[in-house]
């Protein structure tokens, strides 16, 4: 259904919360917002859709997917003395295929990625052995995990939907909650799964709103502060290929965390939209829209 | 046989209102009237939907101050330095005195929210500018004109830009299905959409023309004819 709005250009910001343009909150939402407010907009907010090359979404969740089946293998008794390693690179390997690959690819700037079929397989299989080797790594650490950070994953991919709460004002935010959670430990610690091209900057990710929003869930669900590991596997090395980094938030974390929500909701319904200024990359989702976006107005 | 050279039709310009207004020069028994004082690179008119301003520019109030014997030495007073918990505002007070020991007072200010691209990287120097401009027509009587940095400079809107959020989220399902179309024919079953939706006045003339904008950009792509 659509309404007509024969209205001046840049209406008055609304003040009622069902004009907010968003029916829920999202932590990656709010992070891309944070990042850039135009990618948001168009990505989120309006929910345009460029057509997206989905070889890393396929890659992250193949991982996923292997990195469970090593904690399904797992006996309660005896770990993985029976386990075996193929059968975890097995499931990487028929999760990822080239079929997420697409040869039409163009970079940031807008240039093709791949000149021919022969260079689009060759980037698939270099992926696929790292994968392999993300897997054999993991599996080889994975008895480290249990008795250094007592990673001993029991459920995997856990959504959660819901009211979400103002912890300062202790009402409840206008929109609900949206959110999946990539793991949960025995004792019920956050684990979050990823994986990166990069080492992850320890102080940086403490204050990812991904993070702060799990660990907001669970006190909403237990009313205990749980903590939360990352586990950053990483691409394209040799060795060290695991980083793995645990937070122990504080209640004051996450009062502060409501002020940042409150913040972006208070953004969203002012439209508050501007390009990021500072520190805004020249890789930014915002400027593939632009691009497409974009047309030379016509004179009548 | 010679082509006979066009005549040049020399147009005349207009002088706004505005620059009928004029000051007495201090300590001299003189008036000036602006329009005899500034030249046509000195102004310009802005005109908008509802009315037209006489702006000028940041030099032809240096050159009017310098006409009407307003001292060089002016002193600025820093209110609220920017930084980014302030949203960069920038407040100064600005004071400036002419041969006679008379002073005028005024403040400029600049944040994000009234700066365009250009003025983002410098806004001291924007509120100062503004501050200044604005003491000197307030000393001199002059009233109407505004100078040229008290406009954000509007970065220039093309394509879906041109539309409101709230616009361009009601046409956001068919931006989708314009830039999602595969092949000619996916694009001709939305043109006969959107020409339906025309004539149902479903959306506006602008949305109907950021659509159709879009439209024949990724036709053009198909033809590979740009």
């Amino acid at each position: 259904m659509y309404y007509v709005v024969y209205g001046p250009k840049n209406m008055p910001p609304s003040k009622n919360h069902s004009d907010l343009g968003i029916n829920r909150f999202s932590p990656s939402g709010m992070m891309m917002y944070e990042s850039c407010p135009k990618a948001f907009y168009y990505q989120v907010w309006l929910g345009l859709k460029l057509p997206q090359p989905q070889k890393h979404f396929a890659f992250g969740h193949a991982v996923h997917n292997a990195i469970g089946n090593i904690y399904d293998q797992k006996d309660k008794e005896t770990n993985w003395e029976h386990a075996e390693r193929k059968l975890a690179v097995n499931t990487f390997k028929s999760q990822f295929k080239i079929d997420a690959f697409d040869i039409n690819e163009l970079n940031w700037k807008g240039e093709k990625v791949y000149e021919s079929e022969h260079d689009m397989q060759v980037d698939y299989d270099d992926m696929l052995l790292d994968g392999v080797k993300i897997i054999e790594s993991y599996w080889d650490e994975k008895e480290a995990l249990l008795a250094q950070y007592g990673i001993d994953l029991v459920q995997l991919e856990i959504p959660y939907k819901g009211a979400m709460k103002n912890l300062v004002t202790g009402i409840d935010f206008e929109i609900p909650l949206s959110c999946r959670l990539d793991a949960l430990n025995k004792d019920e610690s956050i684990v979050e799964l990823k994986t990166s091209g990069q080492k992850y900057d320890v102080e940086e990710k403490r204050k990812s709103a991904q993070a702060l929003t799990y660990v907001w869930v669970k006190y909403q669900q237990t009313g205990r502060l749980m903590p939360l590991t990352y586990i950053v596997m990483l691409k394209g090395r040799k060795k060290d290929r695991i980083q793995v980094i645990r937070y122990d938030y504080k209640l004051a974390d996450l009062e502060m965390f409501m002020h940042r929500v409150q913040a972006f909701i208070d953004g969203v319904k002012n439209r508050e939209f501007d390009r990021g200024v500072m520190n805004h990359p020249m890789w930014c989702e915002c400027r593939k829209f632009d691009r497409e976006l974009d047309y030379v107005i016509k004179t009548r | 046989m010679k082509k006979k050279k066009k005549e040049e039709v020399v147009e005349e310009i207009k002088i706004p209102d505005g620059l009928y207004q004029s000051f007495m020069v201090p300590g001299e028994n003189k008036m000036v009237v602006l329009k005899d004082l500034l030249t046509e690179k000195d102004w310009w008119i802005l005109k908008s939907r509802k009315r037209e301003t006489l702006i000028v520019t940041h030099d032809a109030v240096k050159k009017v101050a310098d006409s009407a014997k307003i001292l060089t030495d002016v002193k600025y007073d820093f209110k609220i330095h920017p930084n980014s918990s302030n949203n960069y505002l920038t407040v100064v007070e600005c004071t400036i005195c002419d041969g006679t020991g008379r002073c005028t007072t005024e403040i400029g200010e600049s944040s994000r929210d009234n700066l365009g691209s250009r003025g983002r990287q410098n806004p001291v120097n924007m509120a100062q500018k503004r501050a200044y401009d604005r003491a000197v027509f307030r000393h001199l009587g002059i009233t109407g004109l505004l100078e040229e940095n008290e406009l954000p400079d509007e970065e220039e809107q093309d394509g879906m830009d041109r539309l409101s959020p709230d616009e361009a989220k009601q046409v956001a399902e068919w931006v989708n299905k314009i830039i999602g179309a595969k092949n000619k024919s996916d694009l001709k079953q939305v043109s006969q959409s959107l020409r339906t939706l025309s004539t149902q006045k479903v959306f506006n003339d602008l949305q109907l023309d950021v659509l159709r904008g879009l439209w024949t950009k990724k036709y053009a792509t198909f033809e590979k004819s740009f």
